[in-house]
């Protein structure tokens, strides 16, 4: 079972977390942060991260970055979901607005990456089931497709079209609402 | 677990992919796996998302199997108000024609955000028609008041339950009302399968919301919000699937759930005796009150919560009383993770009274306090912990955590009073720092004393901690 929670600040009895990336590389985190992965929640639960936690799909660039993340929001990850929800330090600081604003802007400038960077948080958020990382990703994919032609968005993001004419073309009457 | 690498051949097989080299050169949408498509996606507007089936085969595959629609005027409207009702004409105009577009398939979600005005009433209807004929399964009306002062008694959107016949109101799986008034008729049978529920603003009477939370028992997942009942709210009836419940500023005289396998609870507001007496298993509670007598409060939650866990309790303004011998039996006999949380402008010199709440918590484990008030800066006076007399020793004790310590004479005696009184201690951190909300400090420039505190924590903790306890203080 899990013990409170504490954030880092108050480290003083917070059990660590050894996540070991595919290069190799050792990150300790506190649980509190480690869990707002529930791939590796699971993995506590199930006792089996003595030793580190291997994550073959995720590079110590990535990792890096997705713990900076998982820090910044573990204190506000209380009850989303009700069943998963954590006892975190979370609650409080949910109504401190000013807390609030910080993680905005914190997120946005997290996001000011390169868009292979982006897409390998995509697959790391995915892989470690962290919904508020993934939604946040996602999120900005969307809004940078948002009010391109098909053209344009299979430029941006170097997609083949495997379409034949006559499929594109059936596709297009179907959806010629959307077009005009 | 989810195959990463594995998406990279996996997923593509709709159409022959052109073979690249193992190092990724570029980035590629065909990279991701469909779930993930799906998400993207999905936070398009309608338009959009249809668009995006011309893409690629996959992304064809990608919108054809997830029959959700989005109408999001909020977020599309950053116009001025004197350009609203423009606006929503167009937006009406076009989700008309997108649902005529869709209608006679299947939309498992729609969800619809605009600001309410009267000319949508009608729409409104048809658009729950739409979702009555599509089989919808989650149903998200989000109506935003246009003038939320103004607006807040006013008339609003009559959710048309007779339109729902006995199949559509059996698919309903996740609802979320904003702004809405329901008036069920009085043989409604709630909805059975229903599993999460959202209401805000709803207008509705106490006995009506009763009727129907209490006939909607797949519920998992409630959270009511701003809904003004000036009433009590009380489930008799077992809601057995119940694992989260949150209550954000209703105005409530008293609340009670039978919910045996309730996990979360979550409640935001002023304070009413709150009954989760059935909830067994209750693992986590986050509580916030305002202006509370702190005694009174606290003899409520004994008889409330008396399952609770791990608790996190948050009070504004707290009246603390100088007493602390209440005869009461009662005790949080489960509690074992105990959060404090005091905003107190007044009565610093009664800290220490804050003992006859941890009286009632023997097998507390780990224990944290934060403080928030600029007047306990170095406030002196106040009772002696001697003058307690003898105390139940906190057995199982093994962590202390204290935010925002300033020094005050009430914080070192309720400190040294615990560490006195628990024989496992294992380790202890003091924080000058405030925490649980922002610092705020009206004498100048200087800033707070943290040295200061600093010193008086290590101080008093030195002479009083024995040997292999580990002390922290920042």
């Amino acid at each position: 079972m899990a013990s409170a929670g504490s954030g880092d600040e108050k480290a003083a009895a917070a059990a660590m977390i050894t996540l070991i990336s595919s290069d190799n590389e050792k990150f300790e985190v506190t649980e509190a942060t480690a869990t707002l992965s529930q791939t590796i929640r699971h993995m506590i639960e199930d006792g089996c991260t003595d030793g580190g936690v291997p994550l073959p799909n995720v590079t110590s660039k990535i990792l890096a970055r997705v713990i900076e993340y998982c820090k910044k929001h573990a204190t506000a990850a209380a009850g989303e979901e009700g069943s998963s929800s954590s006892f975190s330090d979370a609650a409080f600081l949910e109504v401190d607005r000013a807390f609030l604003e910080e993680l905005e802007e914190f997120d946005d400038a997290f996001l000011e990456v390169d868009r292979a960077t982006l897409f390998d948080l995509i697959l790391a958020a995915n892989y470690l089931d962290i919904k508020g990382l993934l939604n946040l990703t996602c999120q900005k994919v969307a809004d940078s497709v948002k009010g391109k032609t098909p053209e344009q968005i299979r430029e941006m993001y170097n997609i083949v079209n495997d379409l034949t004419p006559e499929e594109e073309a059936e596709i297009r009457r179907e959806t010629q609402w959307a077009f005009e | 677990m989810k195959d990463l690498v594995g998406q990279k051949s996996g997923a593509g097989n709709i159409a022959a992919q052109p073979i690249h080299d193992t190092s990724r050169p570029s980035v590629k949408f065909e990279d991701l796996p469909l779930d993930v498509l799906y998400t993207i996606v999905s936070k398009l507007p309608p338009k959009e998302f249809a668009r995006t089936s011309v893409l690629s085969g996959k992304w064809r595959c990608v919108s054809s199997v997830c029959p959700r629609l989005t109408f999001d005027d909020v977020e599309e409207c950053k116009c001025s108000r004197g350009g609203l009702h423009q606006h929503t004409m167009a937006f009406i105009h076009e989700t008309n024609a997108i649902l005529q577009k869709h209608r006679g398939k299947v939309v498992e979600t729609l969800e619809v955000r605009v600001y309410f005005a009267d000319s949508l009433v009608r729409h409104l209807n048809n658009w729950v028609d739409f979702a009555v004929a599509s089989q919808t399964k989650n149903l998200n009306l989000n109506l935003k008041p246009e003038w939320l002062w103004r607006n807040i008694n006013n008339d609003r959107y009559v959710l048309p339950l007779e339109q729902f016949d006995n199949g559509s109101i059996s698919r309903l799986q996740h609802m979320q009302l904003c702004f809405v008034s329901l008036k069920p008729p009085s043989q409604f049978k709630g909805f059975p399968n229903l599993r999460k529920l959202h209401i805000s603003l709803l207008h509705v009477s106490r006995k009506d919301l009763e009727h129907m939370l209490s006939h909607c028992r797949s519920l998992v997942w409630l959270h009511i919000e701003r809904c003004h009942l000036y009433d009590y709210l009380i489930l008799d009836s077992p809601l057995s699937n119940l694992l989260y419940l949150r209550i954000e500023y209703c105005i409530l005289t008293r609340l009670k759930f039978h919910a045996m396998n309730l996990a979360t609870f979550q409640y935001e507001g002023d304070f009413i005796p709150i009954d989760l007496s059935h909830s067994l298993k209750l693992h986590s509670a986050n509580i916030q009150f305002t202006k509370v007598d702190f005694q009174h409060v606290v003899l409520s939650l004994l008889s409330g919560l008396p399952n609770v866990q791990n608790l996190t309790f948050h009070i504004w303004w707290p009246h603390l009383e100088k007493q602390w011998l209440w005869e009461t039996s009662l005790k949080l006999s489960c509690l074992r993770n105990l959060q404090l949380l005091l905003i107190l402008p007044a009565h610093v010199e009664n800290v220490l009274y804050l003992v006859s709440f941890l009286r009632a918590t023997p097998f507390i484990e780990n224990l944290e306090f934060h403080f928030s008030s600029y007047t306990l800066w170095l406030a002196d006076g106040g009772p002696r912990r001697q003058d307690i007399g003898q105390c139940n020793k906190y057995n199982y004790l093994k962590n202390i955590c204290v935010t925002g310590f300033k020094g005050a004479r009430g914080q070192v005696e309720l400190i040294l009073h615990v560490v006195e009184n628990a024989p496992a201690l294992e380790a202890i951190s003091v924080n000058t720092k405030q925490l649980a909300s922002k610092e705020f400090w009206p004498y100048g420039k200087n800033g707070p004393p943290f040295e200061q505190a600093k010193r008086i924590a290590t101080t008093a903790l030195g002479v009083a901690l024995p040997k292999g306890v580990k002390l922290c203080v920042i």
